[in-house]
């Protein structure tokens, strides 16, 4: 009796590490699994009758479709532990939208940018007058989504115009704390920021961050066959109007002609950065 | 006080965010539910194979027992949901919370039902073998009968304890009720949601809770 | 299962050497917020249970008798919702009432709350499980009611308290790195950040070694207690 019981037990947990090497990463018959941030209007939230929409729900949809495969599965992870999920290989990609930075080239593979964007900041109504250039920041509270872009803009720039930093787990929980005056004003990237805040009489934007930030689509670093893929059919629906639908459906109107969004670039990948390849390839066009 | 109300008991925003809030708590139902199954037959299996006496068994229990008591469950949440893909299985994030909640409450069934089985007396064991019947026939129809018994106000106690620690589930995304209600109060500009949410709880748990303090009084 | 890659990304020597000072920084203010929550929750845990058992009894009017229910709403409240739901309403809700703490202590006051209803019942439960002999026989030597609670029945009722106080204590210990959730810089939320800088997630696995090194010994040594106080 024991002694099976010792003979089970042995092979339960040897069975469990003789598993063998993990199967196809992208397999064709199954949905597309791409990564977002819910609650990131409007690229991915939750309607008050409970369904997933957004920007980059349909151009992960419209992904897809056009790599052939059945539909994609949206897996809902909060952004500061985006990266880890994507290389713990719970997505295959990240769908929301992610700004190029060169340090983040060096850790995952880009495509080639899809969507101009830029910072804005919003703060306390009571504060709208005061607030209209950088200097006027200082000794404010300023409340941002712990590892974005906005998250970088703040620790940059700290020193120079002097505010204090407050990080949060989600856009959302930020610009909630200026609505109730906890803090003074909220960083984010400008699109989902200013629809956030829309409906808020509280909170207003402020100044507006230009730049040349631009949005990519992550994948895993040495992901490379996917990556290319995953670009031509960027490409593919960029060429043929489908992305610019999709835009002009969540921000109701056209792309300017000279946004990311109407560009297609020349080989795989972001020019300039790591993972970048010369190679020229056809866009993925539907059938 | 009317503000008391519109920010926190607004009947308008409970009624528009009830479809939200009602996907999460069938969400967090059918996690305590799996969740109780899989760790208290879990906790079962281990404290009956502890009756075995076999030493280095034992010691491979203890040890589970001790680290799965010791660590915290919101950390095991997530060493699991980012640790399962190492292992070939790319479970949904449902049953990563699944294997989560069973891995902890196995831990704490494990040393409930074995106080259980070990306070039913040597004579019991030893008077069923000598009348012919097998170990297993021993346990299944004199011991873990009367362990039932003794067992009832712990095991009911710690039921309550992982129905409630469900809601750690929502730091790996998991749609369950306070995510959902976190969701709802972002949507909404107003903390409505999570107070409904924590009245949900209250309404759903306060038989436990008295059940289990009823228990502990006749049995204590 | 990849053994070489799951070393490099959860067992990283490296990673862990470089973001031990981090991590510790965060395990200070765990054991900050631990101690001073177990500390308040339990002395407001007792005088509670007291109070209730002072005014419940037969010789009070009827008005402060009534005193009682909100205290049970309380405590039933708390048994009934997951600290995490107490925490988060406290945190978000708050504001909302003009009362800004900062996410320090305003987890410091949950897991006070949180303690104190545990706290009362178990101390009420020790309480009321001293015979009623002692208290007749102390108010006959002429100690007052108070004075009966004081030096009589509450030492008496500690020592039944102890083990499931224990026991309740290092559940909320453990329960305090939940703070992390609405932003307190505790053990857990350094490891996530370090995770987050460092592409890698070793600082989870440094953090769960920590918080077992931890609270593996007062597992153990709450044991130990309950099995002397039970002789």
């Amino acid at each position: 009796m024991k002694r099976i019981c010792t003979i089970v037990v042995v092979m339960a947990m040897a069975a469990l590490l003789a598993v063998p090497v993990l199967a196809d990463d992208h397999p064709a018959n199954e949905p597309l699994k791409a990564a977002v941030d819910m609650g990131y209007v409007p690229f991915a939230f939750v309607t008050e009758q409970g369904e997933e929409v957004g920007f980059a729900i349909d151009l992960a949809k419209a992904l897809a479709d056009r790599l052939g495969r059945p539909g994609v599965e949206i897996v809902s992870v909060q952004w500061s532990g985006i990266f880890a999920a994507l290389n713990a290989k719970r997505v295959e990609f990240i769908v929301a939208p992610t700004n190029i930075r060169p340090s983040r080239a060096e850790n995952m593979l880009f495509t080639e940018p899809y969507m101009d964007t830029a910072q804005l900041i919003a703060v306390n109504a009571e504060l709208a007058d005061e607030v209209e250039t950088f200097t006027d920041l200082s000794g404010l509270t300023i409340g941002v989504n712990t590892g974005s872009v906005s998250d970088d803009w703040l620790v940059n720039n700290q020193a120079e115009y002097g505010f204090t930093i407050d990080r949060y787990d989600s856009m959302l929980d930020a610009i909630m704390a200026v609505d109730t005056g906890r803090i003074d004003a909220v960083i984010a990237d400008y699109e989902a920021l200013a629809y956030a805040v829309k409906d808020k009489p509280n909170v207003v934007p402020a100044i507006t961050i230009t730049g040349s930030e631009q949005y990519g689509l992550p994948c895993r670093l040495g992901d490379t066959a996917f990556r290319n893929q995953l670009e031509r059919a960027l490409e593919g629906i960029k060429l043929d109007g489908t992305l610019q639908a999709i835009y002009n459906k969540w921000f109701g109107m056209e792309p300017k002609p000279t946004d990311a969004i109407n560009t297609v670039y020349v080989g795989y990948g972001v020019p300039g950065l790591p993972g970048y390849e010369e190679t020229y390839h056809q866009p993925l066009f539907a059938e | 006080m009317s503000a008391f109300i519109h920010n926190f008991l607004n009947i308008d925003v409970m009624y528009r965010s009830r479809i939200i809030l009602l996907m999460g708590l069938k969400n967090t139902v059918l996690l305590a539910l799996a969740s109780l199954v899989f760790a208290s037959l879990l906790g079962l299996f281990l404290a009956v194979l502890r009756e075995l006496r076999n030493r280095p068994l034992n010691l491979l229990i203890i040890a589970y027992v001790d680290l799965f008591r010791a660590l915290p469950t919101i950390v095991l949440f997530m060493i699991v949901y980012y640790m399962t893909p190492y292992f070939s299985m790319n479970p949904p994030i449902f049953w990563s919370a699944v294997i989560t909640l069973s891995l902890n409450g196995a831990a704490y069934f494990e040393e409930i039902f074995r106080a259980g089985i070990e306070s039913i007396s040597k004579g019991q064991t030893e008077a069923s073998r000598s009348l012919g019947l097998t170990y297993w026939q021993t346990m299944r129809h004199v011991i873990l009968p009367q362990a039932v018994r003794v067992v009832l106000p712990p095991a009911t106690s710690n039921s309550l304890e992982l129905v409630k620690t469900t809601v750690l589930a929502s730091v790996i995304s998991m749609p369950e009720l306070m995510y959902k209600a976190q969701q709802a109060y972002g949507l909404m500009a107003n903390p409505t949601p999570l107070i409904t949410a924590a009245l949900i709880f209250l309404v759903m748990l306060w038989p436990f809770v008295r059940l289990t303090s009823y228990l502990e009084r006749r049995m204590g | 299962m990849e053994l070489a890659r799951l070393i490099h990304d959860f067992f990283n020597w490296h990673v862990m050497v470089e973001t031990l000072p981090m991590l510790a920084r965060g395990l200070v203010v765990t054991v900050e917020i631990a101690a001073l929550s177990l500390v308040i929750g339990i002395a407001l845990g007792l005088v509670l249970a007291v109070a209730r058992v002072a005014i419940t009894r037969k010789s009070v009017p009827l008005l402060v008798r009534g005193l009682n229910l909100p205290i049970a709403f309380y405590v039933d409240s708390i048994r009934a919702i997951p600290p995490l739901v107490t925490l988060v309403a406290v945190y978000f809700a708050l504001p909302y009432l003009g009362v800004f703490l900062p996410r320090f202590w305003s987890a410091v006051a949950t897991f006070v709350l949180v303690l104190a209803a545990f706290a009362e019942e178990i101390f009420r439960a020790g309480i009321e499980s001293i015979d009623r002999g002692q208290t007749e026989a102390a108010r006959a030597h002429g100690l007052t009611y108070l004075q009966t609670m004081r030096y009589v029945i509450v030492p008496q009722a500690l020592r039944v308290a102890i083990p499931p106080l224990t026991s309740r204590m290092i559940s909320i210990t453990k329960d305090v790195s939940l703070a992390s959730v609405i932003g307190v810089s505790d053990l857990l939320k350094q490891a996530r950040a370090q995770q987050a800088l460092t592409a890698n997630p070793t600082p989870l696995i440094s953090a769960a070694i920590m918080f077992t090194l931890l609270f593996l010994p007062l597992v153990r040594l709450s044991m130990y207690v309950e099995r002397k106080l039970k002789q």
